[in-house]
């Protein structure tokens, strides 16, 4: 595919129930061999299968909005093991499942898919003008 | 003078339709085009004229008028009628590339086949509404974002002590 927002992430932009520079936002290794994606019909975090989260980040920092295009600190899983990893999740973490809006889905990267070894994975975002991404 | 009335060139008034361009018609079906058609063809004409002409003739309060041209000048007129023929044609098929426009949208190819800002808010409404659209291509308007291509870097694996 490629990398995409959910369908229900670009509405969390656009309700306002995502504020992407002041919420805790978190990134999610996922093994697509257990949850496949599907933008459109996906919207909370529950809807990702627990099997298919290999890791997950702390919030994210250092967020920017600035033009429209997301950016943030680099993220440092520590420590990963587990199943290969097709692609990237961000969500909006409030502590609940039922209600931790997925935000987009990122599945071309430099390094994907990834095999946890064990050790720290590292994901840098594109310093170029798009950096995460541009809505 | 020679008066060759060949090169005579009348551009009699369009009768019938407006010769405003109603771009700002919001409903399909009440654009009237055929006035903006008949200028651009007219323009047309008189820039394929121009290249060969050597003077021009009108009339003025009943007298005729006659403009002598050298080769340049006919060549430079001829030169900004096409260009003026171009966007009066534009204008006449604006509906036409509107509707082609919302198709790239809706496909998710957000390139515009005008840069008449009215044309392009006109294709983006009709990618959004057009009911024939929506039944034919199906799931909305594609987003537009971009991604940046971030890296995913693996650490060395941990040693055993």
């Amino acid at each position: 595919m490629a990398n995409a927002l959910y369908d229900f992430g670009r509405e969390g932009f656009l309700d306002g129930s995502i504020d992407w520079d002041t919420n805790d936002t978190r990134v999610i290794l996922i093994d697509e061999a257990d949850d496949t994606v599907d933008l459109a019909a996906d919207d909370n975090l529950d809807d990702r299968a627990a099997g298919s989260r290999v890791a997950t980040s702390s919030a994210m920092g250092s967020k920017t909005v600035t033009a429209g295009v997301a950016d943030a600190a680099d993220v440092t899983l520590s420590a990963v093991t587990g199943d290969p990893s097709e692609s990237i999740d961000i969500y909006k973490h409030t502590g609940t499942e039922s209600t931790s809006r997925l935000i987009c889905n990122i599945d071309t990267a430099t390094g994907l898919p990834v095999t946890p070894n064990g050790g720290d994975i590292t994901i840098a975002w594109d310093s170029g003008a798009n950096k995460i991404f541009k809505l | 003078m020679i008066v060759d009335e060949r090169s005579t060139i009348n551009v009699a008034p369009v009768e019938g339709g407006r010769v405003g361009l109603r771009l700002s018609d919001k409903a399909r079906g009440l654009m009237d085009w055929s006035t903006a058609q008949a200028i651009a063809r007219e323009l047309r004409a008189l820039a394929g004229a121009a290249i060969g002409m050597v003077f021009y003739k009108f009339n003025l309060d009943g007298a005729p008028v006659y403009i002598d041209f050298d080769t340049a000048t006919a060549q430079a007129l001829a030169d900004a009628l096409y260009k003026v023929s171009l966007v009066a044609e534009e204008e006449a098929k604006a509906e036409r590339i509107a509707l082609d426009t919302a198709i790239l949208y809706r496909a998710g190819a957000p390139i515009g086949l005008s840069n008449h800002p009215v044309i392009i808010d006109e294709a983006r409404k009709e990618a959004a509404w057009n009911t024939e659209l929506r039944r034919c291509m199906p799931g909305g308007v594609k987003s537009e974002e971009t991604f940046g291509t971030p890296s995913v870097l693996l650490g060395p694996a941990p040693t055993i002590q």
